[in-house]
């Protein structure tokens, strides 16, 4: 099987006030689990959960065979990564990454020899000797990754690790960050809020909201093929209506004029709100009373017209709702 | 700029303002000590000499003086701040939410005086806890009881000091318990790092400035201290305020070159002492508070 972390009906209640609810997965060795959801559904309690930082409030967490429950952070292998570096201050660079092997008692030669491996990994070896307070952020970003992978932990927590930096960076750190881990062959979960981020750094996705799992699949099916509007919503790329799913490279925006026949086509009143230029064509933020998606179209259209979001009704994807399904299997 | 209205900068202004207030208080410490330094390097007659000095260090009495001063000053210092960092931590821990953790400082409002004269109230050998114990059958007499107060050592004042002293490193010490960022204990938990870890790599490097600090108040502070040794101390040696105190009041007026010079080296020793520890800290201190994140 090779599951290396399963949670089973985990839940987490802050004094009465359910925050998880019902949690089940399971992630492979090797694997890159994402788990994407709205700001505030509970993505770091679940983390905090899994690296021992919160006491559950019911369930299981299994880690290679054995249950990890009641183990105290520090006797997990597992290393969470938080949103900011939170480098020690008063340490150097290399004294940093090797904080977590000087804890287990690694003999001081061996110890700066691995964490400068690990620093020449994240490119940083010059900086060795610099202080936090004289890195970049994404500088004190990649030091604190360095300083998770040198232990090598069964399982390394995420928690939005980029969400401080500027776009750019974020981008090009992505990349860097999954090639590491592949390389590393480190088993990952990584938390976002950014689409695009969780999609790109995923071999397996999760979709998260208000404290539970509303779909888990490979992030090409997830995207394409939402399982409930919520789903859709949150990474659904294309049009989430209450009767389905439409793709976004099926849906034209067209002026409200030229409205075509009800019965092949479904829309969506809208409005343009900007003009903008994507894959080297013209786009066009449109707000419904629903959201906003970017449209392309084959007229000409202005900021402040009234259009209509339409495609042909034979696209539209009816949500699968797998949840009875999911209830069947657990 | 609005600078250019007036005929001053803001910052100008607020020195011009202050000028009265500053110019009082430097005339008068100002004056103080220089009469002070001058006195002791003259005779009682007024010519000018190392003579005061001189006999300083050929005084055996004087040496013994010095040493006690500093190790009243530097046990209790280091007693009130160990025990005040325990304090301090379980207050933090147990009454996070709760205002009557002000009721530690109450023995800050406590005159040293009144402090001293409990200690001895209650330690002395004819004191209230020697009574309890002869009462209760633990001693035979109450000569037993333990020789606290008076006697050479200094552990009368040492127990004076240490508990009002402790009080004041707590509220240096909470304020900073406040201010430490303890995600950071949960990252020295994640990478394998027990309680302990969190205090030596969290929460010491954010308390060591201000603990160096008030170690520093504290030990200038016992060692000119007069009021206690008075009270508690023994005839010889003595605490070096009371030496002093002697000297001024020493009949023919001979000795208040001496009373002075016993004064001002060790205030100079402490003034060295400070400007090397505080010199030791900056760096750290800016480190910790350029480095921590937001
Ligand atoms: N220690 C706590 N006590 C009470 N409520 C908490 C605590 N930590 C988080 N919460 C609540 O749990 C919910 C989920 O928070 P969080 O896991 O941080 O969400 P996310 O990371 O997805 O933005 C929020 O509504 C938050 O207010
Ligand atoms: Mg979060």
């Amino acid at each position: 099987m090779n599951q290396l972390l399963q949670c089973k009906n985990m839940s987490k209640h802050f004094s009465k006030v359910p925050i998880l609810q019902n949690i089940s997965f399971h992630v492979r060795s090797g694997e890159h689990f994402t788990i994407v959801g709205p700001s505030g559904c509970g993505k770091t309690t679940l983390l905090r959960c899994l690296a021992g930082l919160e006491d559950i409030s019911g369930g299981e967490i299994w880690l290679k065979q054995k249950s990890i429950v009641t183990l105290k952070p520090e006797e997990r292998s597992v290393v969470l990564m938080f949103q900011d570096s939170l480098l020690f201050p008063h340490l150097t660079v290399i004294e940093n990454v090797t904080y977590g092997l000087k804890r287990r008692k690694m003999k001081k030669k061996e110890r700066v020899s691995e964490a400068e491996q690990m620093l020449m990994k994240v490119k940083l070896l010059h900086l060795r000797n610099a202080y936090p307070h004289e890195l970049s952020g994404g500088q004190k970003q990649r030091v604190s990754l360095a300083r998770a992978l040198v232990l090598k932990p069964d399982l390394l927590l995420l928690d939005e690790p980029f969400s401080s930096l500027d776009a750019s960076l974020r981008e090009s750190l992505r990349g860097e960050v999954k090639e590491l881990l592949r390389e590393e062959n480190i088993t990952a979960l990584f938390i976002t809020h950014d689409r695009d981020e969780a999609i790109e750094m995923g071999d397996r996705l999760a979709v998260m909201n208000k404290g539970t799992f509303i779909q888990i699949g490979e992030p090409f099916d997830v995207v394409t093929n939402p399982s409930s509007i919520e789903s859709a919503r949150i990474i659904g790329e294309g049009l989430a209506l209450e009767a389905g799913f439409i793709p976004l490279n099926k849906v034209i925006a067209i002026p409200a004029e030229q409205k075509p026949s009800e019965k092949d086509y479904v829309f969506v009143q809208g409005k343009v709100k900007a003009v903008t230029v994507k894959n080297n064509l013209p786009c066009y933020r449109v707000t419904f009373d629903q959201g906003s998606i970017l449209a392309v179209s084959d007229r000409n259209l202005v900021v402040g017209q009234n259009v209509l979001l339409s495609a042909k009704r034979e696209d539209m994807k009816k949500y699968k709702n797998q949840e009875e399904q999911w209830r069947r299997v657990q | 700029m609005n600078g250019q209205n007036g005929f001053l900068n803001n910052k100008k202004r607020v020195v011009f303002n202050l000028l009265p207030a500053l110019a009082a208080t430097l005339l008068l410490v100002g004056y103080g000590m220089w009469s002070a330094i001058a006195q002791s390097f003259q005779s009682v007659d007024g010519e000018w000499t190392m003579a005061s000095y001189l006999e300083l260090f050929n005084s055996l009495a004087f040496f013994h003086s010095l040493k006690l001063t500093f190790r009243v000053a530097i046990l209790s210092t280091l007693l009130a701040l160990v025990i005040g960092l325990v304090m301090t931590r379980m207050l933090y821990q147990f009454f996070r939410d709760s205002s009557s953790k002000v009721l530690v400082w109450i023995p800050i409002l406590i005159p040293h005086f009144v402090a001293g004269y409990l200690v001895y109230l209650f330690f002395s050998q004819s004191g209230l806890f020697s009574s309890l114990f002869y009462q209760l059958g633990v001693l035979d007499h109450r000569a037993e009881f333990p020789v606290l107060v008076q006697e050479k050592f200094g552990i009368g004042m040492i127990l004076t000091y240490v508990w009002k002293e402790v009080p004041f490193v707590i509220l240096m010490l909470l304020p900073v318990y406040y201010e430490i960022d303890h995600r950071y204990s949960e990252v020295v938990r994640t990478l394998g790092g027990n309680k302990w870890d969190v205090f030596r790599s969290v929460e010491l490097p954010w308390l060591l400035p201000v603990m160096v600090e008030t170690g520093l108040i504290l030990i200038a502070f016992i060692a000119s201290a007069f009021e206690i040794p008075y009270l508690l101390g023994v005839t010889r040696p003595e605490m070096l305020s009371v030496r002093a105190y002697e000297w001024f009041y020493d009949g023919d007026w001979s000795k208040r070159p001496l009373a002075f010079s016993a004064m001002i080296l060790p205030g100079v020793m402490a003034l060295l002492l400070a400007i090397f520890c505080i010199g030791a800290v900056q760096k750290h201190r800016l480190r910790m508070i350029k480095g921590r994140n937001r």
